[in-house]
């Protein structure tokens, strides 16, 4: 799977958000919100290229102390969620 | 007559609208505890003064407690998404038009828009309206538009001294003069400087994106040119902050390049200087303007001001406000409504500068004639 390119986070107040969009087809705008851990993947991601959930939990594992089990479990659920807001591109 | 207050919604606009072209931090003790329907007031005004992209990204800054309804930052940031999308949809179009004028071997100069949003602090917040491209060289700019006929654009009727047409829904505007006073005296001026400027290849090449360099206009004379633009559509039906603060952002930016001398010329050459003292006393006072900015001395404060404050309110972008759910059935109905508003308007901000306000009705009865005219050949 890959990060779509030209993803725009942005943190508002205490939140943080994410655009993405589809070229410059103003009608494929989409925003999702994030969280923290979420905004710390994609940033440690870069777009456009070959990941897999592996790389997350590792960067999970790196950062915080949370078992294995837990962190994959997580980022499944996180892809799940990217997937669905067109951020992650299933290949 | 004194006049009216300013609103809460119009003050917290300004407050934005001043941080976001001096890139600087809004009072967020302002907006804690404004309510959804100022919110939704600052939205619209943002949208009339064509500044919205400026306004919600400073808005989105806030604090949380300062931060409006989570649907206003949604729609926020899709506006603000939609101004940087058109900014590189206007990149790719004006890189098309200069390769194929270019290879045309037609001379041409870009004025206003994309150049001036290269003053702001974040240039793509600058929300865009069209391309306009000036030929010194009538004969290039006959065949631009003939090009431009030829690609099979949908080109609109041409004005007096314009031709637009759509490249993808972008708007281009072919100018073949920058401005149009309607009085000789100012119009032999003007083209008296522009032959000058061209003679001695005065336009200055500007760096517009990375692969792209355009000439446009010398500093000075730009200083000045940006603001007969603000004082030519006040005067009509109204004029919108963004052209304040294209204004302002240009002379914060090339303060220090421009010629104060040359520029005081042409400001009392074309009988501008007051006009400029009354829009520079304004941008002090309610845009936190610095006022060492001005090539011009003034009075920081001004009994017009408020007035022109007010119109700018009530006009909205290039006065649009005053067209707001009006439906004509013809070209000559709207022409007529125009000259109605022209003249209601007149008897009001004629005082701003009345070498210019005050001919008006007369020079558009002129121009619509010159144009029945020009369309009869």
């Amino acid at each position: 799977m890959k990060l779509k390119k030209d993803l725009s986070i942005r943190k508002i107040g205490d939140d943080y958000m994410v655009v993405s969009n589809n070229d410059t087809n103003i009608n494929y705008t989409h925003i999702t919100s994030l969280n923290e851990s979420a905004v710390y993947l994609l940033e440690n991601t870069e777009a456009d290229s070959e990941f897999a959930s592996s790389d997350w939990v590792n960067l999970l594992l790196e950062r915080y102390e949370v078992d294995a089990e837990t962190a994959q479990k997580d980022v499944d659920k996180m892809i799940e969620d990217l997937i669905k807001a067109g951020i992650i591109i299933e290949e | 007559m004194k006049n009216k207050e300013i609103t809460k919604e119009q003050r917290l606009f300004l407050e934005l609208l001043s941080a976001a072209i001096w890139n600087k931090q809004p009072n967020p003790g302002l907006f804690e505890q404004v309510n959804e329907k100022t919110w939704e007031q600052v939205r619209l005004l943002s949208l009339e003064q064509s500044v919205h992209a400026l306004i919600y990204d400073k808005a989105l800054n806030l604090p949380q407690k300062a931060l409006p309804s989570p649907e206003l930052i949604t729609n926020f940031l899709l506006k603000i998404n939609q101004t940087d999308l058109k900014h590189k949809k206007f990149e790719e179009t004006l890189s098309f038009l200069t390769q194929k004028y270019r290879e045309q071997n037609l001379s041409f100069i870009l004025l206003k828009g994309q150049a001036n949003a290269l003053n702001y602090p974040t240039p793509t917040l600058r929300p865009l309206g069209d391309i306009d491209i000036y030929f010194p060289d009538r004969k290039d700019y006959e065949k631009a538009n003939k090009w431009a006929k030829e690609c099979g654009y949908r080109i609109d009727e041409e004005a007096l001294y314009q031709q637009s047409f759509y490249v993808e829904e972008v708007h281009i505007e072919n100018h073949n003069s920058i401005a149009y006073f309607g009085r000789k005296k100012y119009d032999n001026k003007l083209q008296r400087i522009l032959e000058e400027i061209k003679e001695n290849n005065h336009f200055l090449t500007l760096q517009i994106t990375q692969n792209l360099q355009l000439k446009t206009l010398p500093t000075t004379f730009n200083a000045f040119y940006l603001f007969q633009h603000i004082l030519h559509h006040f005067s009509y039906v109204g004029v919108s902050f963004r052209q304040l603060c294209d204004w302002v952002t240009f002379l914060s930016t090339h303060i220090d390049n421009i010629d104060k001398d040359l520029f005081m010329y042409y400001a009392n050459d074309f009988d501008m200087l007051h006009p400029m003292q009354v829009f520079a006393a304004l941008c002090i006072t309610y845009l936190d303007t610095d006022p060492s900015i001005f090539p011009f001395t003034f009075n920081a404060t001004h009994p017009l001001v408020d007035t022109v404050l007010h119109d700018i309110f009530e006009s909205g972008n290039f006065g649009k406000n005053h067209f707001k759910e009006k439906e004509f059935h013809s070209i000559w109905q709207r022409r007529w409504f125009m000259w109605n508003k022209t003249i209601m308007r007149n008897k009001k901000v004629f005082p701003v500068s009345p070498h210019h306000i005050l001919p008006l009705p007369f020079v558009a009865v002129s121009n619509q004639l010159k144009r029945i005219i020009k369309n009869a050949d």
